[in-house]
């Protein structure tokens, strides 16, 4: 979120608006705003059940992996820092880009904590023709 | 429940549309109305923290 809060111009520049949706009760978004600098449109799913009818992934593996604490042991060195974890810590996150009309252009389901969608990716998947269409 | 996808991947929001989300004061917002008027970028975070 951070990444995209500092590069959210050049994603609203295609037309398209960001939602952030985290999973803790919504009396944690003030916090979350505070925390990365977001101040775009943010709701919460605390039943998880968008997250599951978008693909996310959920599972105790997929949070635990060697992968994944090599890039927070990274991250941290570069001075990231977590906050404490508001919200299901086994639940993965990811993107979805859907045009007007509800057709889905793109998606990204993390596999595992830093698996982040760069804004390139996503700036491509919202240029991308709808599946079963020809290409604009 | 019939899911839009091509091969694996979700192709319709449809599934999505009629669900609810909360905003920061606890109101429900049909997320289908976040592609109503222009495209949507849904960013799942993993939590709030």
């Amino acid at each position: 979120v951070v990444q995209l809060h500092h590069r959210i111009d050049e994603l609203r520049a295609t037309g398209a608006e960001v939602h952030v949706i985290g999973n803790g009760t919504p009396n944690f978004i003030a916090g979350f705003r505070e925390v990365t600098g977001w101040r775009g449109p943010l709701y919460t799913d605390p039943s998880l059940v968008a997250y599951e009818r978008a693909g996310m992934k959920r599972g105790v593996m997929k949070t635990l992996n060697f992968g994944a604490a090599v890039r927070t042991l990274g991250a941290l060195g570069r001075g990231a820092k977590q906050g404490r974890t508001q919200g299901d810590a086994w639940q993965q996150g990811g993107i979805v880009v859907i045009d007007v009309g509800g057709d889905v252009l793109w998606t990204h389901a993390s596999d595992a904590p830093g698996d982040n969608a760069s804004v390139e990716q996503i700036v491509a998947g919202l240029n991308r023709s709808p599946p079963g269409t020809q290409a604009r | 429940m019939v899911r839009a996808t091509l091969g694996g991947m979700l192709t319709r929001a449809d599934d999505l549309a009629s669900l609810s989300v909360l905003d920061e004061d606890g109101g429900q917002v049909t997320l289908g109305s976040l592609w109503r008027e222009r495209p949507a970028i849904l960013v799942f975070v993993r939590h709030f923290g």
